[in-house]
């Protein structure tokens, strides 16, 4: 038995590819902590993807909405027509008078900037 | 005749008399006793490589790999409809340091009320269906979860379907595991050596027993020999109540507590076995990571490790629907109640985009 350690407290089990959450109620993980005190090592972490933490944070932040992507862009563009019929056509104008556009407007920034990382 | 209650206790229409006032339902103290229940291979005979859970809630503790194989058969008394056979895979002659056990670990939390190490332990009852291809004496016993505290019983058991049962008193010494951690085994054994065999049948000790002087060496007997089990209980009392039956939903959540799989129930998990009941995302951005999400179907004892599975694939564990992706997913959260994984669909799409991404995943939270 061989292990892997990643770059949370998950262990993977090389020989099938198990991934063992750190529980000492867990069965597996505790086998794992056995095999260590007996003198063995893990293998160690793949350097961090940085790309994963990015993605958690757009899923934190498009979470924060509670909509996704398409439902935050749909609003953004149906606020922006109805703030065109009245002659107002700067997004700063438009989400000075209307704090769910600054919020979506807030997050859609973020979001876009993050996904030019990925 | 109907049931009634009295003094001694709930007296049945069969004369039988239940001494536990207060249990007359959930009694019995094991789960998937009447062995419906095969996540993990669903009917197909599994040869065991070392200890390994095989029907659900019923692992085979083996000290050498490959000597017994377990299936789930439909060859049953009347009024059930599964069995567990254990079978000899290899003719095998136990050490003394050599255990080779079939055994059911209960959760302390559900055996706390047995008041195990205290001066007011219960008596326990286990009754089971049972027969062997070689009839004679075998042994059933009790450990507590750090296996040095046991008792052990025998049985006279036939080549016939029989119900048998041994009373055991409650053990009033040793330290006794509660939460979620293994409170109570029922082991039958299978072949256990000098150093397993209890010197005193049928008293609580010191130490970690599960055979008795004079049983059958089941392991040891010609390829092919079989014993069959079902309709397994154990219950507080001195009396073996009628097997409980309890809704197959219910046992399915319970068992659950312990094994998921994202594939269907009749279906053994394994890879390329297809996309039905996986976990899956459609995504047309290239290079990204994304996440597929499985709100586990109860909550497990503890959180469970994964397993995973491309649905396409017979040698990776997650593909797109070109079976081309070659990464293993990764952990990013997992509870007990909700598993959160990290596929990489950065290295291979489909043409054009966008692509669908799948993934079986196995939980396990067994004691």
């Amino acid at each position: 038995m061989s292990y892997k350690l990643t770059s949370n407290s998950i262990v993977v089990r090389i020989e099938d590819n198990v991934i063992i959450p750190a529980d000492p109620a867990n069965r597996d993980y505790a086998e794992y902590l056995a095999w260590v005190v007996a003198g063995n090592k893990p293998l160690p972490a793949d350097a961090p993807d940085p790309k994963i933490t990015i993605q958690a944070q757009i899923d934190q932040l498009e979470a924060s909405t509670l909509m996704n992507r398409g439902s935050r862009e749909g609003w953004i563009e149906l606020i922006r027509e109805k703030a065109a019929t009245l002659g107002i056509t700067d997004d700063a104008t438009i989400a000075a008078q209307n704090p769910f556009f600054a919020k979506l407007i807030e997050v859609d920034n973020q979001v876009t900037s993050l996904r030019k990382k990925l | 005749m109907s049931m009634k209650v009295t003094g001694s206790g709930i007296v049945y229409p069969s004369g039988e008399i239940q001494l536990t006032p207060g249990y007359t339902g959930f009694r019995n103290l094991l789960i998937n006793g009447d062995m419906p229940f095969d996540q993990r291979h669903c009917g197909a005979a599994y040869t065991v490589p070392t200890t390994d859970y095989t029907l659900d809630r019923w692992m085979v503790g083996s000290s050498v790999a490959s000597k017994l194989s377990v299936q789930r058969v439909n060859d049953v008394p009347n009024g059930f409809d599964s069995a567990l056979r254990v079978s000899v895979a290899a003719k095998y002659a136990p050490a003394a340091a050599e255990a080779f056990t079939l055994q059911q670990r209960i959760e302390g939390v559900n055996v706390t009320g047995l008041a195990f190490g205290t001066s007011g332990a219960m008596h326990v009852t286990t009754s089971h269906w049972i027969r062997s291809s070689v009839p004679g004496k075998y042994a059933v016993g009790l450990t507590n979860g750090a296996a040095n505290r046991s008792i052990v019983g025998t049985m006279d058991v036939t080549t016939n379907w029989t119900r048998l049962a041994i009373t055991f008193p409650g053990d009033t010494a040793g330290v006794w595991w509660g939460g979620n951690l293994t409170g109570l085994s029922l082991r039958f054994d299978l072949g256990s050596g000098a150093n397993f065999t209890a010197p005193t049948p049928g008293v609580w000790q010191d130490g970690n027993y599960a055979s008795a002087p004079g049983c059958i060496q089941f392991v040891n007997q010609a390829i092919g020999a079989s014993l069959d089990i079902t309709g397994a209980q154990l219950e507080p009392g001195i009396i073996a109540t009628p097997f409980e039956r309890t809704p197959i939903d219910l046992s399915e959540r319970r068992c659950q507590r312990y094994y998921a799989k994202t594939f269907p129930q009749g279906t053994a998990p394994g890879r390329g076995l297809g996309v039905l009941g996986a976990l899956g995302i459609c995504t047309d951005s290239t290079p990204s990571y994304r996440l597929v999400e499985w709100t586990l179907p109860a909550t497990m004892r503890s959180t469970p490790s994964l397993g995973t599975y491309s649905p396409f694939d017979n040698s990776i564990n997650f593909c797109n629907s070109l079976a081309n992706a070659t990464s293993t997913p990764g952990g990013i959260s997992v509870t007990d109640r909700h598993v959160l994984l990290a596929i990489n669909n950065g290295q291979t799409m489909s043409t054009p985009a966008p692509d669908a991404f799948y993934i079986h995943v196995t939980a396990d939270a067994e004691l």
